[in-house]
């Protein structure tokens, strides 16, 4: 069961209408997405013998009960599978497997900004990720 | 001058309702403010009062809010950072600092009084038409703002805000330029005083300071617009009177140029024309205007006399000769009558030489010829012999701000008014200091080159606010009806996803236990029967082997690697990625992600049987590489 996580639009001033235009109102089709910090550690190789894994480290832009968009240092392939976690707080982490949706430079700096969705699939904590998602919509 | 005065009431006029004013026009109604300084109509108040819920509830995109247990903690006190920022007069932006700081957590609340700090204040000084050096010096009061937004939320910002009046007048200051002048010095002391007041404030945790210097602030401005009121109005005067002059200067000049042109006249006359007509030409432009009745005589008159003096002009056969007596008859007392006319105090009326047009008229009659000599040659603008016609859209221009560049130089300079009497308009330094005089058909078109740029009207910092705080509203209303349909969406998700699981562990506990069943039966019924025993133990033995099979194909992890193909120069190392038991399919990747091969648990089962697959490692390592890296990991139960 998997479902899209789109590019969720751009920098917070640079619009047509200053006053009333905002990256949001750009994109009022997409599913909500939670805006706000949390660790996000993506497997980006996997370890080979001679080989260790490398692991990629940053915070999220937004979640989802679906995905996370995230800034990170380096472009991710479109269409990877890749192992993720992610950590709320201080509890433990969320061990995913994400597809690479979408990945395009950072209009405001260096980097780039990555969309992953998550896929379900048995040994990940792809439940505990919708119901953890769940408590945080109703919290605020 | 309609409408209550200026100060009567404690209202200042804006600039151009202050020219209405003293032009004795009428005062636009939306000039009236309730505060001390004039500004466009008022916005309605309502969204003030939104801040206090935008600051807690909105959430934009890439900013760093915390999240979950976080949101609830207590939050850092952030008046340390602020104040550096502050401080070191730094051109960024509160939420690109705030981003920095990647190990602190920043509350809901100080996050989005930064952003919304950041949003005001970018908005109202992109649209405020100032000189760039001056709006880079005050956009970096958004860390006071941001500071003072978290802690008093609509208060801040409220129309009774000193910093709201403050940041209107600013206005006042379109005009100023970095010139290396006086007005700099004064300008960047003020500044200064303006950063001491604040770093106060963050010390002391209180606006005192800065209100202190905003009031000190305004009471100088509103000074400073006083004295320039007394000198726009006596400019306007000064300079109306001088472009009368002008006119009637330059359309005296005109008629004269142009009535002597190639003419020979007797010296008297034109002395007579030049010393004592000229004034009187000059006198029916100041007095009435060119176009008017005493004008056109007082120009008729003298082609009457210039056409009488020049013989080339009059002869003395038939016709002419009457005309010459007929004219000569009138001359002198029309003569009079216009003068009579325009300074009607015989006090006040210049003495004209008469006698010297007697002389020559009596002379022309006789038939005698008058001595000659060639009249001047004038320089001469006949377009001053008619009226400049007053273009129609000049109100748009006066009392506005314009930009012109001088070398590298960005100048400002403020259009007063227009001047009917010369089709002119007047430059000033929007203090009442007269910079010049232009045609008005030159600055428009200067204008339309783009050698000339007007700059934007007033938007007041209320008005700017309101649709900001109104746009913002707006958007919080639609992600509190997504973020709900979001709750909802995933609750039902989570709940799907447990009942099928749940219905999969039942399905398959059934299977098991068919299968047992299955087999105990078939073992009853061949107890007897030899060939039908050795049979089923052949397809036991098969079953056996595949479930061991599917046994080694189940017991690869999320992250183990199989080999496809091995020992061939097609082989292929793939990790597990996904596994969906429900529907035994298995997703394969390589290394980095990518090339993915999805089989089935019986494709894999029967590829090991033919030895085209082989499994390389069950992917115990999954878990270990991550662990290390973020602790303790929580999978699937």
């Amino acid at each position: 069961m998997t479902s899209s996580y789109q590019n969720s639009g751009d920098s917070l001033v640079a619009s047509k209408d200053l006053e009333t235009d905002t990256p949001e109102t750009q994109d009022q089709r997409e599913e909500y997405r939670l805006a706000g910090r949390v660790g996000v550690a993506i497997e980006v190789e996997a370890a080979q013998p001679g080989l260790p894994a490398r692991i990629l480290q940053g915070s999220s832009r937004d979640i989802s009960a679906s995905g996370v968009s995230l800034n990170a240092p380096e472009a991710l392939p479109e269409g990877a599978l890749l192992p993720v976690t992610l950590t709320l707080d201080q509890e433990e982490p969320f061990t995913l497997m994400g597809e690479v949706r979408w990945c395009e430079p950072r209009p405001e700096g260096p980097g780039y900004r990555i969309g992953l969705t998550l896929l379900d699939s048995d040994d990940t904590a792809y439940l505990e990720w919708k119901e953890a998602m769940a408590r945080l919509l109703a919290m605020d | 001058m309609a409408g209550p005065g200026p100060w009567s009431q404690g209202l200042v006029y804006c600039d151009k309702c202050v020219i209405d004013a003293i032009l004795g026009a009428r005062c636009c109604g939306p000039c009236f403010s309730l505060s001390s300084y004039c500004f466009i109509a008022r916005e309605s108040v309502v969204h003030v009062n939104a801040v206090e819920t935008i600051i807690r509830q909105l959430r934009i995109p890439g900013l760093p809010y915390p999240v979950g247990r976080q949101a609830q903690a207590d939050e850092s006190d952030w008046t340390g950072f602020l104040a550096s920022a502050w401080e070191q007069q730094t051109d960024a932006t509160v939420i690109a600092l705030l981003k920095e700081q990647e190990s602190v957590t920043w509350s809901m609340t100080q996050v989005n009084a930064g952003y919304l700090a950041d949003r005001i204040m970018d908005i109202f000084l992109q649209k405020s038409g100032l000189h760039p050096t001056l709006v880079s010096r005050v956009a970096r009061l958004r860390f006071w703002l941001a500071w003072d937004l978290h802690r008093r939320h609509s208060e801040a910002v409220s129309e009774s805000a000193p910093l709201r009046e403050w940041l209107d007048s600013l206005d006042w200051l379109k005009g100023w330029s970095e010139t290396g002048g006086r007005s700099d010095r004064q300008m960047f002391t003020q500044l200064d005083n303006l950063r001491q007041s604040v770093t106060e404030a963050f010390s002391g945790h209180s606006d005192t300071p800065v209100n202190a210097f905003f009031s000190q602030w305004l009471e100088l401005i509103d000074s400073q617009h006083r004295r320039a009121i007394t000198l726009q109005q006596r400019l306007l005067l000064t300079e109306q009177g001088a472009a009368g002059q002008r006119a009637a200067e330059y359309a005296a000049q005109a008629a004269l140029g142009r009535s002597l042109q190639g003419r020979h006249l007797p010296p008297a006359i034109t002395r007579f024309l030049l010393d004592d007509w000229q004034p009187v030409l000059r006198q029916a432009v100041r007095s009435f205007g060119v176009g008017s009745q005493q004008w056109r005589h007082a120009h008729r008159l003298l082609e009457w006399l210039v056409w009488v003096a020049d013989p080339s002009l009059s002869g003395l056969a038939g016709e002419e000769r009457d005309k010459l007596y007929q004219v000569g008859e009138q001359l002198i007392e029309k003569m009079h009558a216009v003068v009579e006319t325009l300074w009607t105090k015989p006090g006040e009326r210049p003495s004209l030489d008469y006698p010297a047009v007697e002389s020559l008229l009596v002379q022309r009659l006789r038939g005698e010829a008058p001595e000659l000599e060639p009249a001047p040659e004038l320089s001469y603008d006949d377009s001053w012999l008619s009226s400049p016609e007053e273009p129609a859209d000049v109100s748009q221009w006066e009392g506005r701000w314009y930009l012109f560049l001088d070398g590298e130089r960005e100048l400002r300079q403020y259009l007063f008014c227009y001047l009917p009497q010369t089709g002119e308009v007047l430059w000033t330094n929007g203090f009442g200091v007269k910079l010049g005089t232009q045609s008005f058909l030159d600055a428009r078109a200067e204008l339309a080159s783009g050698y000339l740029r007007c700059l934007p009207p007033l938007q007041s910092f209320g008005q700017v606010l309101n649709r900001t705080l109104g746009g913002l509203e707006q958007l919080l209303a639609v992600q509190q009806q997504k973020r709900q349909k979001a709750l909802l969406r995933a609750r039902e998700e989570a709940e799907t996803l447990r009942r099928a699981r749940q219905r999969e562990e039942a399905a398959q506990a059934q299977r098991l236990e068919d299968e047992r069943q299955l087999a105990e039966a078939a073992a009853r019924r061949s107890a007897d029967d030899a060939r039908e025993q050795e049979r089923i133990a052949r397809l036991k033995e098969e079953q056996d082997r595949q479930d061991a099979l599917l046994a080694l194909v189940d017991a690869v992890h999320l992250g183990g690697w199989v080999e496809l193909d091995p020992d061939t120069d097609k082989a292929r190392r793939l990790k597990l990625a996904l596994r969906i038991k429900a529907s035994g399919k298995l997703v394969f990747v390589d290394r980095l992600g990518m090339n993915r091969e999805t089989l089935h648990r019986f494709d894999l089962a029967a590829l090991l049987l033919e030895e085209r697959a082989r499994i390389l490692d069950q992917g115990a390592e999954f878990e270990d590489t991550l662990s290390r890296v973020v602790g303790r990991i929580r999978v699937g139960r």
